[in-house]
């Protein structure tokens, strides 16, 4: 036994010099394969995960989420809130050896603005005109006033890639990314692994702990925690709640939480088409009653094992902006009956539609049992994804499931689900109240003021209840010890600034 | 010999012209367009329409068919449209993944399948005949995806022995891509045994009571003999017929198994294109698939001629 014991100690031991002699390798294991890798067209959380490592923003988010320098180094708003000039970090070159300067902002804001698929549009639509003032000063003229622009900044409206590579490579670009991160793209294998390694020139080169970053695609939450147990990964993304437990008895592992700026709600078709007529859809005292029926505490503990955050609002606690003056509701079905009565009602029939994905399933169950304690006999409708996203723009639901994946700043969601032109309305709420107070708000630069202004559009739009907010996913990663530095952000994307091994 | 693998081959080109015609049109059955599972959670309706436009998604189905048999005829198969990245290079990395995986699940399958199927036949209702039969009704009920955790679990984490999942190159580093390739071959492997093992011992149970195996051992030959000899070739017809069809199944992608283990192959890809609509994707996967299976039947009746010469004439 004890020579058994020494002999693995020795082995070990031996591994473990030959492993410091090689190059430290990160290995990181998601849950899908990206979609195209080029920040204007980009749409998924993994590809924004590859990111992370690819490409600098010209700002970035803090963990308690303010903006904060990366590309830019300082910025300046105009009195009027008309223009934004960035003062840009000096010496930053491109993984091509291109120089990061002025006229590299103006190309890419134009690019992503002007690109016939570009997903950058709307992020980016305030933005009148950019101009180069000196080669490290540039100015976004634009058409509004917009204080969330420094916000959409942060994400993939702010990466830069190359110009040079972008002129060259057309349409090719994003099968081989060249940006300014603080990794160099190497390889993708479809549905198998994205390899970047370390970029020698880049600006915080100091800060970057490992040589080289390989991002393997592991599909099933469980086996990519079993691969980091194993060993074989050195961290794992989106760690089911149910699996947290494992994590957190393994003394090989260290679980790293954070809450995140994404909202799961039940949204009410209120106005788009023959599906709105529903009692629910018609009437704002039914929606409180269906409110004041459920337990999100229930569907937080029942379906997530108590690990997310059950809330009421759009905005979660975490961010600067959320409203205190409007706590959650607690359960209350006698009160739920007697809307149902004052409504002139005793049964209220409803559908909610949902992806068919595991945690809507659960989430929908939950709801439905709750529900039909107060009168309502909610039928349930599991699609197939891209099935129930064509119904949900088309408004054909009478409920639906919504997951939104949430932005730092409150505008972008209040705005795409609650202002009458949001992109998300598509359920057609409607008041003209609350885009008055949208749109100052987005226009307010001083941020006392801008809080007061949605704290009365959280009035507002939990009093017509068009979707109740469930609650908030937090992000769990599964990370080995030996990965030391790692800093959870609302984004839930992993830094690689700071990350290194640890003894 | 010639002429057969002639009239095969004139068959197959039909065939699979078929088959991309019935799997173009039934895709486009499906609700929801790839423009929509395309673009993103913004989903502006400009770019919808652009993207519509511009993969020509408007035009009528056989307009489009058209296209891309135009295309496919040059060698082209197209760009994936969710990732960019081309279809030629991804069919390129996925085939060989794919058919080493069936290759050694056949493989295990056929070690595990064929003797123990024998092994029953000559003692019919003897522990080992049970021993086999409770072994093939675990393989066959017990599911992969469980399967595979339970080995990640065992050989992974508690004994360290092979890696959880991931796959490497054989041409990079043979060993690596063995030991990967280990489990998600067991998973595969046992479930196509159970199979092979069941039919192994009805046919040869058949083959051991007819007259010619009687009159053989009348004249006193070795039984040895009269098994691998006599009754096993009369028997491993149907198991051909059987085992092609199964490494054919195998080589279409094992969705779950691949999952469990991250091994990068057709079914996951084929999966991904049809939820996110991406339909060139799956067409290639399903024409490459179709060609695999055509071969398939063919080394069937190959196998069929070497193993009955009434056949071969």
């Amino acid at each position: 036994m004890k020579t058994a014991r020494g002999f693995i100690i020795a082995v070990s031991a031996l591994a473990m010099t030959a492993l410091a002699a090689q190059a430290a390798t990160l290995k990181v294991g998601m849950q899908d394969d990206p979609d195209a890798l080029d920040p204007a067209l980009s749409g998924t959380y993994t590809g924004r995960f590859v990111f992370a490592s690819l490409c600098d923003k010209l700002v970035d988010i803090s963990p308690d989420l303010k903006i904060v320098p990366q590309l830019a180094e300082s910025w300046e708003w105009a009195p009027d809130g008309r223009s934004i000039t960035f003062s840009l970090r000096r010496g930053v070159t491109f993984h091509d050896g291109t120089p990061f300067d002025a006229e590299a902002v103006k190309f890419n804001i134009e690019r992503m603005k002007t690109m016939p698929d570009s997903k950058r549009k709307a992020e980016l639509a305030p933005v009148a005109s950019v101009e180069v003032v000196a080669a490290d000063k540039v100015r976004l003229a634009l058409s509004e006033p917009f204080v969330p622009l420094l916000a959409n900044l942060s994400d993939r409206a702010g990466m830069m890639v190359s110009p040079k590579a972008a002129k060259e490579k057309g349409a090719e670009f994003a099968a081989s990314p060249v940006c300014a991160g603080p990794y160099s793209f190497v390889e993708r294998k479809s549905r198998d692994l994205i390899r970047a390694k370390k970029y020698p020139g880049y600006w915080n080169a100091g800060r970057i702990g490992y040589d080289e970053v390989v991002y393997s695609i592991v599909p099933d939450s469980t086996v990519r925690l079993q691969r980091v147990r194993a060993g074989d990964l050195d961290l794992a993304e989106r760690v089911a709640p149910t699996d947290l437990k494992a994590v957190r008895e393994d003394a090989n592992l260290a679980l790293h939480a954070g809450q995140g700026v994404a909202v799961s709600h039940l949204m009410f078709n209120v106005g788009n088409g023959e599906k709105a007529k529903g009692p629910l859809g018609q009437n704002e005292t039914l929606r409180q009653a269906f409110e004041l029926a459920i337990d999100r505490n229930v569907i937080n503990r029942v379906a997530f094992n108590g690990e997310f955050l059950a809330d009421n609002q759009m905005i979660p606690p975490s961010n600067p902006f959320y409203s205190k003056a409007h706590p959650a509701p607690a359960r209350n079905v006698a009160k739920a009956k007697e809307l149902i009565g004052k409504a002139g009602m005793t049964r209220v029939p409803v559908e909610i539609t949902y992806e068919n994905a595991l945690a809507d399933g659960r989430v929908a169950q939950i709801i439905q049992s709750m529900a039909a304690e107060a009168g309502f006999e909610v039928k349930l409708q599991p699609l197939e994804t891209t099935s129930a996203i064509e119904r949900y723009l088309n408004g054909n639901f009478e409920a639906y499931i919504g997951n939104w994946s949430g932005r730092a700043d409150p505008d972008p969601t209040l705005v795409s689900f609650f202002a009458t032109t949001g992109s998300q309305n598509v359920n057609k709420f409607s008041s003209k109240e609350l885009d008055a107070l949208l749109m100052q708000a987005r226009a307010e630069a001083d941020e006392a003021k801008r809080k007061a202004l949605y704290e009365k559009a959280t009035g507002i739009y939990l009093t017509a209840l068009s979707s109740i907010p469930l609650y908030h996913p937090n992000w769990f990663f599964a990370a080995r010890k030996s990965v030391g530095g790692v800093v959870m952000y609302p984004d839930g994307l992993l830094r690689l600034d700071g990350l290194k091994p640890a003894n | 010999m010639v002429s057969l693998l002639l009239r095969r081959f004139a068959v197959a080109l039909p065939t699979l012209l078929l088959v991309s015609m019935l799997v173009f049109s039934l895709q486009k059955l499906l609700p929801g367009d790839p423009a929509l599972a395309l673009a993103g959670e913004e989903r502006s309706p400009e770019v919808i329409e652009y993207l519509r436009e511009h993969y020509r998604l408007n035009d009528p189905v056989p307009v489009q068919y058209a296209a891309w048999l135009g295309n496919l005829l040059q060698g082209d198969f197209g760009t994936s449209i969710r990732t960019r990245l081309p279809i030629g290079t991804m069919l390129i990395e996925k085939l060989p993944v794919t058919i080493e995986l069936a290759l050694l699940s056949m493989a295990v399958a056929l070690l595990i399948g064929l003797p123990f199927g024998i092994i029953a036949a000559l003692r019919p209702g003897s522990w080992l005949d049970y021993g086999a039969s409770v072994f093939s009704l675990a393989g066959l009920s017990i599911p992969h995806f469980w399967l595979g955790i339970m080995l990640i679990l065992l050989f992974s984490v508690h004994l360290g022995w092979l890696p959880a999942g991931g796959y490497v190159p054989f041409s990079e580093n043979p060993l690596a891509n063995l030991r990967g390739m280990a489990m998600p071959a067991l998973v595969l492997g046992t479930g196509a045994a159970a199979v092979i093992m069941r039919h192994t011992r009805s046919a040869m149970l058949q083959a051991l009571s007819q007259d010619f195996i009687r009159t053989a051992r009348a004249k006193g030959v070795e039984r040895r003999r009269i098994v691998l000899r006599h009754a096993l070739p009369n028997a491993l017809i149907p198991v051909v017929t059987l085992g092609t069809l199964q490494f054919g199944e195998l080589l279409a992608g094992a969705v779950l198994t691949e999952q469990v283990f991250s091994i990068p192959g057709f079914g996951k890809m084929i999966v991904d294109g049809v939820f996110s609509r991406d339909y060139a994707v799956v067409q290639a996967v399903v024409l490459c698939t179709a060609a695999i299976f055509l071969l398939m039947s063919l080394a069937a009746d190959l196998a069929y001629g070497l193993l009955n010469p009434r056949l071969r004439s």
